[in-house]
């Protein structure tokens, strides 16, 4: 026992030694235009979409050379909260010097933690990313209205997740990057464009709809440029 | 790992039953679902969940807990009630299930829209007509509370209640709700003998209900449809509702049939006082449809004497001593010996 202690106590000098961090930051655009942490409100000339609460999650972030897989996180679970503007911001310790060019991230939280009962820290369900009357974490929730001129305010609601087929709106994210502070941003007007916002929108159980907005969704990240 | 958890689960059950014989009984029963490695069975955590189970704060407005729908007395159900009721008097839309067993199951409500033990209790403490609250304002109540801060330490050494330590204790109390020493279990075991009407009506039961009221749990554990004309106002689909699904219409849990007698009225809405009624179902009662179980196609034939031996034997599923067992109810010695807030 004492041998292994002290090799692994070795392994763990050794690594850290090397520890490198990576920075991973979210953003969300409307219209090219990069919306406010607290209170999103997007104008063009009729409309005025107003955006009250963004969140989803990110789940097991992994680092990629060439399409080969050197390093994935540990206990990856991140909640993308954009009325707390530190959650948008990730540090992920690799342990190791890395070398990669993309990265792999889901959109989402995977089947079996699904399954898993109660869990803690940024999985608990007191985060409201959580189905009360089925089980189930809601991957992606976006709630807010749009206001017309000369007409009432629509109100939408997405809450879009589901872990079972053939509704499992789990989605895998690969971006390509070359930078240690990995800048990313979820483009919503593709889709916004599925949707008709002439209508309330409330869409709060696993369906067809919501597999098909996940997967809109997690088409439209893109890495920003450092210029 | 698992296998060690599992036998101090049981070593748990054993120590918290007051009953003499037959302890080996549920160690014989198939293998639990619940993954006890993720919530090993503390007593602290249980006088946890208990005290939360017995508390009025997981409502809205303090005044309904889960003992006000699941009574100890009644086999932790609600009793002559045919649907659930609420806060602001409200009325649900289903039968409040009976709890005992609950390691054994694989997903929870008629419709099994649940996955887990731990995730149940979300669903009354957020629906707007049983608790209407969210565990967000369940936590910050808790938090605020002396009493709560105590205990929480005791169970998990660390006074902040969280969403999944709160889960987590509920689970361990429902865990200990196991039910196994009734007059079949004793018969089971060699202990005692059915009577001739208990035998008769034993022999009846394994012909024309135990396919689905599998024994010993005496549930399969799945959903079926057993031909219940639908209610006109309820609509209730079942399953149906949660795997969008058209040939899971009309299909419910089958119910674990252990301490019937203390569990009336029965079905998923309540509609048939007695176990007479329940008889006469199944022998003239069944509505045809497409989803219908296959086991139900053919007509059950049972003579008037028939149903009263079945009946009888079902009264042998009675576990007085799970109905009375002091350490299931309201818990005023853990109470009386925290902090008063």
């Amino acid at each position: 026992m004492k041998k292994y202690c002290v090799l692994l106590a070795l392994l763990l000098s050794h690594t850290w030694s090397d520890a490198q961090r990576v920075n991973i930051s979210f953003n969300a655009t409307l219209d090219g235009k990069e919306l406010l942490h607290d209170l999103v409100l997007v104008k063009n000339e009729r409309d005025t979409l107003q955006i009250n609460q963004l969140k989803f999650y990110i789940s097991k972030i992994q680092f990629l050379k060439d399409d080969e897989l050197v390093f994935t996180a540990l206990n990856s679970y991140h909640l993308i909260d954009f009325s707390l503007p530190a959650s948008t911001s990730l540090s992920i310790k690799t342990f190791r010097s890395i070398s990669y060019n993309s990265i792999r991230f889901y959109l989402g939280i995977d089947s079996l933690t699904n399954v898993s009962g109660a869990l803690g820290g940024e999985l608990d369900p007191t985060h409201g990313m959580y189905w009360t009357w089925q089980s189930g974490y809601i991957n992606f929730k976006m709630e807010g209205q749009v206001n017309r001129k000369d007409e009432p305010s629509k109100e939408f609601q997405f809450h879009l997740g589901g872990y079972q087929q053939p509704f499992n709106a789990l989605q895998k994210v690969e971006l390509d990057v070359s930078d240690e502070d990995i800048k990313l941003a979820l483009n919503l007007n593709p889709f916004l464009k599925l949707i008709n916002l002439s209508f309330d929108h409330h869409i709060m159980s696993p369906s067809t709809k919501a597999v098909e907005l996940s997967e809109m969704l997690a088409k439209n990240f893109k890495v920003k440029t450092n210029e | 790992m698992n296998k060690y958890l599992y036998i101090l689960f049981f070593l748990f059950i054993t120590a918290f039953t007051t009953r003499e014989s037959n302890l080996s009984n549920p160690s014989l029963w198939p293998k639990p679902t619940y993954d006890f490695s993720k919530n090993p069975i503390e007593k602290n955590k249980v006088n946890l969940g208990r005290v939360l189970f017995y508390d009025p704060i997981l409502s809205e407005n303090n005044s309904i807990s889960c003992e006000s729908c699941h009574s100890p007395y009644s086999a932790f159900t609600h009793i002559d009630h045919a649907l659930s009721h609420g806060i602001y008097d409200s009325i649900g839309t289903r039968n409040s299930p009976a709890l005992m067993n609950l390691a054994w199951k694989k997903s929870f409500m008629w419709d099994g829209a649940i996955n887990n033990l731990d995730m149940q209790a979300l669903a009354p403490i957020s629906h707007p007509l049983e608790m209407g609250s969210s565990i967000k304002n369940v936590v910050i109540k808790l938090q605020a509370s002396k009493k709560y801060r105590q205990l929480y330490f005791h169970a998990y050494g660390d006074s902040i209640p969280t969403g999944e330590k709160t889960l987590k204790a509920i689970s361990q109390f429902l865990l200990t709700l196991v039910s196994a020493n009734s007059k079949y279990d004793k018969v089971m075991s060699g202990t005692e003998q059915f009577s001739v009407q208990e035998k008769n009506g034993y022999a009846l039961f394994q012909k024309n209900c135990s396919s689905c009221h599998r024994e010993p749990l005496f549930t399969n554990d799945e959903f079926v449809n057993n031909g219940l004309l639908e209610n006109p106002i309820l609509k209730d689909k079942g399953r149906m509702h949660i795997s969008l699904d058209s040939t899971d219409a009309f299909k419910f849990k089958t119910p674990t049939l252990r301490n019937i007698e203390y569990t009336f009225p029965y079905m998923h809405d309540g509609r048939f006082k007695k176990l007479s009624e329940v008889m006469n179902h199944y022998t003239t009662g069944i509505i045809q449809s497409k989803t219908l179980a296959p086991e139900l196609n053919e007509k059950i034939q049972l003579t008037e004497n028939e149903k009263v031996d079945i009946i009888s034997f079902l009264l042998t599923l009675s576990d007085k001593e799970f109905v009375f067992n002091s350490n299931h109810t309201y818990p005023k010695e853990i109470i009386s010996s925290v902090a008063k807030d």
